[in-house]
């Protein structure tokens, strides 16, 4: 399309194109509106001939890639690793398309600019939907979408919403409807006869899948849309690539006929499949003269003349064995329809003969998809738990220190799980040479990688990701929240209004800072103090100005250090829920946090005082809650984690000394990052 | 007039209460004391013999459950207060104890004085506090439906079904007994939960354990020989659970 229109403007004038090429530079320093690079003009160019000539695809688009790694333009190298990794998947090599996917996704990740962003994530999505990762294909699917539309890129836009529209069937009718019309819009907006196709098989399929419900209506809605694709993918057909869709229209089309109102309109019927059989025949599409191969046979068995079946299956299966390569699922299928054929004829001979051959095709065809299943699970784990893999190292530290001999041992099983995977990628590159060894690998195999996956998904995934969520809960004390909440009603109650809107206005801010603060790494020293304060002045509130507090810093400590957020915060709530709250009303409350920094060290020390009650008393108190017995315990968690990195990270809770009265002290070391 | 001793150990909080009262209820609450601790709460409540109790949780040296395990006195009404409790507050739910959230909301107190004006006796029923005993320290596996006679403490599985009228609630019992309290099915449906119990209908929740058969049209029939519509809406879920089930 955007080929086309540069001969439109080239024809139409100087004048117009100095003005196009204006309009052009504005848009790409003002809007981010990216057109396409001449590069990636190449790329998808030579993407174009996947169908014709896959060798001449991927030299051209190696080329297109070469070049932009020689003018160092990464946005292009992105756009190239998409369109390979997409080249990939139609050669059906998940290795390659997963380590292109990777690293276009990777690469963009270096680049702001829109188009390559949303190639990537088009690859990454287009990777997951292979390798039946529906919710993650959805993810980055979406992404790439609203990337492209920001982009102004229709045609992409409209295959992705198509992409999506089928993703979300059958678990979200109107999602389905809400892309499949999107696509069309896109569609229409980019004008061009191979994504108006796309667009309008998914929304055809949006509306044959609600035809089981639907009514006589839906159905003559449903034909008419696909005559009308038909009837526009032939006028349009020297325009469209992927020729196939033009016979997908065909079957379709034939496809609703027989699910028609009764009894079915036969020549209508025949006519479409007919017309679907000249196309693959032109364009050599086996999959299109397959299915129509297929569902005439279907349409004679229902109707009883079982000869005309038989000969059409039997022309399938003589078909598909001319072929160079062997498709386990269709024979087996075509071996089953005869089968049926057969037993209806009543002629038992070859019910058996058919048999026996169903079932050879059939254990073949079960090895085969559960090699695919586990060549999935290969593929899901390479690429989207490689972050996760250097998490699950550390925790395999973990368990060594716990219990050495446990963690060899899970060590070993992944060892050996490893070791299975990559002897399950050498076994399938042999699968066509040797398939006897593999059938025998596979139950070894299988076994050992379930263990593999499960042990990940629960003990790795469960403790990483829910750690944000624990953190954040164990600094936002519920009860904390809404006695505070009480506070400030009861001062607006009193009508102090001004005291009520500045504590209201604390409160905000701290939950701000709280949520903000649990979902990073690392925050300031300044940051960290800020939240403190209000977070004990909010509870000074609750204590009605009970008791005072001071923060210092020695002068050797730089304030803009950084360290892990929101560690103090649970000390000084023990420090004012059981040291400062249960003391006699006559005795001011006071907490001393003092900074001190180890530069050698790297460490921050944190040391927290209180005159409160003391540890000996509090306990005899009991009145530890749910709460409080959860944050220590993150607390504990964390920081025994930074002590692999910062021997000194850790914290001593004492008595303060008898001269000094009661009261509690906390001694806090925080590795500085 | 009430005399109603106030048990809270933020100041604030306290006062925010007797402003809300003042206002929601001038003529009918008198406070007669507050107390911060549990030592003082038992002290006041034995010498005061108040007619209520507004009752947090947290205090300062203990709970307001140690206050209710140390009292002699205990006919009076009792409203707890609490900020977030969430294990207290499904006990009082099964115990059928009157309890406030706060920040306080100035309705919910008004109902729950209103509620107490209904009550006939002016105590706090012995088998509540029972109940509220044996619920905090366990799962509950029994409930306590308050009507205008009594307090009924029912066994979970001996309920088959409940039907709502406005915001009445009807609970039919295996024995054959029907017992109707004034709240709404939507207070209950909380406690009866699946995979016990489901809510097939905007007026209908059942014990999915007396079900005799159900058919693809959304009939019901339970063990007592009644039979239950499904609406429309909850169709999908609850043969998803029926299949679960087997």
């Amino acid at each position: 399309m955007h080929l086309n229109s540069r001969f439109l403007l080239i024809k139409k004038g100087p004048l117009k194109f100095i003005f196009l090429l204006l309009l052009s530079f504005f848009f790409t320093a003002f809007a981010n509106a990216q057109q396409p690079s001449s590069i990636e003009k190449l790329a998808a160019y030579g993407y174009s001939k996947r169908f014709a000539d896959s060798s001449s695809c991927k030299k051209m688009v190696l080329q297109a890639l070469e070049l932009a790694k020689k003018k160092n333009i990464i946005e292009d190298e992105v756009i190239c690793y998409s369109y390979l990794a997409l080249t990939q998947r139609r050669l059906l090599h998940l290795k390659e398309f997963t380590r292109y996917a990777d690293t276009a996704f990777y690469l963009s990740k270096k680049t702001n600019k829109i188009r390559a962003k949303a190639f990537a994530s088009m690859a990454m999505g287009s990777l997951k939907s292979y390798i039946d990762d529906k919710p993650e294909a959805l993810n980055y699917l979406l992404a790439s979408y609203k990337l492209f539309a920001k982009a102004g890129a229709h045609d992409h836009c409209a295959k992705i919403a198509s992409d999506i529209s089928y993703l979300f069937s059958p678990a979200s009718p109107t999602k389905v409807e809400k892309y499949a019309r999107e696509a069309l819009y896109h569609a229409s907006k980019a004008g061009d006869a191979e994504s108006q196709l796309y667009a309008r098989l998914a929304f055809g399929s949006h509306l044959t899948d609600n035809l089981e419900t639907g009514t006589g209506a839906k159905w003559l809605e449903a034909v008419h849309f696909f005559k009308e694709t038909a009837a526009f993918a032939e006028k349009h057909s020297a325009n469209i690539v992927s020729k196939s869709n033009i016979g997908v229209a065909y079957i379709n089309l034939a496809d609703l006929y027989s699910k028609g109102p009764k009894p079915i309109d036969e020549k209508a019927f025949l006519n479409n499949l007919e017309k679907a059989t000249v196309i693959a025949k032109k364009y050599n599409i086996k999959i299109i003269y397959r299915s129509a191969i297929g569902l005439q046979g279907f349409y004679f068995t229902e109707k009883g003349d079982y000869t005309k079946a038989e000969v059409l299956f039997i022309e399938g299966i003589k078909y598909q064995q001319s072929l160079p390569y062997t498709d386990n699922y269709l024979l087996a299928a075509f071996y089953d329809c005869l089968k049926d054929v057969a037993a209806k004829r009543k002629d038992f001979e070859a019910y058996h003969n058919y048999d026996t051959l169903y079932a050879k095709y059939n254990q073949l065809k079960y090895n085969e998809s559960t090699q695919s299943l586990l060549q999935n699970a290969d593929a899901r784990y390479e690429s989207s738990k490689k972050i996760e893999r250097i998490k699950q190292l550390q925790l395999e530290n973990e368990l060594v220190q716990k219990n050495k001999l446990l963690g060899y041992g899970i060590a070993g099983v992944l060892l050996i799980g490893l070791v299975f995977m990559f002897r399950s990628y050498y076994y399938r590159q042999r699968y066509y040479l040797n398939r006897e060894d593999i059938l025998k690998q596979e139950q070894a195999n299988s076994e050992l990688k379930v263990q593999l996956m499960e042990k990940e998904t629960i003990e790795n995934l469960a403790a990483t990701l829910s750690l944000e969520r624990r953190l954040l809960r164990s600094q936002m004390d519920p009860h904390f929240i809404f006695n505070a909440l009480g506070n400030i009603q009861s001062m607006i109650l009193q009508k102090d209004t001004m005291p009520a809107v500045s504590y209201l206005n604390k409160f905000a801010k701290l939950t701000r800072q709280v949520l903000e603060q649990s979902r990073k790494e690392t925050i300031s020293l300044d940051e960290e103090i800020s939240t403190l304060r209000n977070y004990i002045e909010l509870q000074q509130l609750r204590l009605n100005n009970g008791f005072d507090y001071t923060i210092e810093c020695d002068e050797s400590v730089e304030t803009d250090l950084l360290i892990p957020p929101l560690l103090i915060q649970p000390f000084i709530e023990n420090a004012v829920e059981h040291g400062l709250k249960p003391m006699e009303k006559e005795i001011r409350g006071l907490i001393e946090i003092r900074f001190t920094q180890q530069i050698a060290q790297k460490n921050l020390v944190c040391t927290i005082k209180d005159n409160g009650i003391g540890l000996a008393a509090s306990r005899k108190l009991k009145l530890k809650d749910h709460h409080e017995s959860l944050s220590t315990k993150i607390t504990d968690e964390r920081l025994s984690k930074m002590k692999q990195e910062n021997e000194y990270a850790g914290f001593v809770v004492s008595e303060r000394d008898e001269e000094e009265g009661s009261g509690c002290i906390v001694i806090l070391n925080i590795p500085i990052l | 007039m009430y005399k109603t001793i106030i048990v809270e150990d933020e100041q604030r909080i306290r006062e925010a209460l007797s402003i809300m009262l003042e206002m929601t209820a001038p003529d009918k609450i008198q406070i007669i004391a507050y107390a911060e601790s549990v030592e003082e709460a038992v002290k006041l409540i034995d010498r005061l013999k108040p007619d209520l109790v507004f009752m947090d949780i947290m205090l300062k040296d203990g709970t307001g459950f140690d206050v209710l395990q140390q009292i002699a006195f205990n006919s009076f009404h009792l409203i707890f207060t609490t900020a977030y409790e969430q294990h207290a507050i499904n006990a009082f739910k099964y115990s059928a104890i009157d309890y406030l959230l706060k920040p306080i909301d100035a309705e919910e107190l008004k109902t729950a004085i209103e509620r107490i004006e209904l009550l006939k006796e002016r105590v706090l029923e012995n088998v509540q506090l029972n109940e509220l005993q044996f619920n905090l320290s366990k799962t509950p596996d029994r409930i306590i439906l308050p009507t205008q006679e009594a307090m009924y403490v029912v066994k979970l599985d001996q309920i088959i079904r409940c039907e709502t009228s406005g915001s009445y609630t009807t609970f039919f019992l295996i024995d054959g007994r029907k017992i109707m309290v004034s709240k709404p099915l939507k207070n209950y449906e909380e406690l009866l939960e699946p995979p016990a119990f489901f809510r097939v209908h905007q007026s209908h929740l059942i014990n999915v354990n007396c079900i005799v058969s159900y058919s693809r049209e959304g009939m019901v029939l339970m063990n007592d020989k009644s039979s239950v519509p499904i609406s429309r809406g909850k169709k999908e879920h609850f043969f998803k659970l029926m299949k679960d089930e087997v």
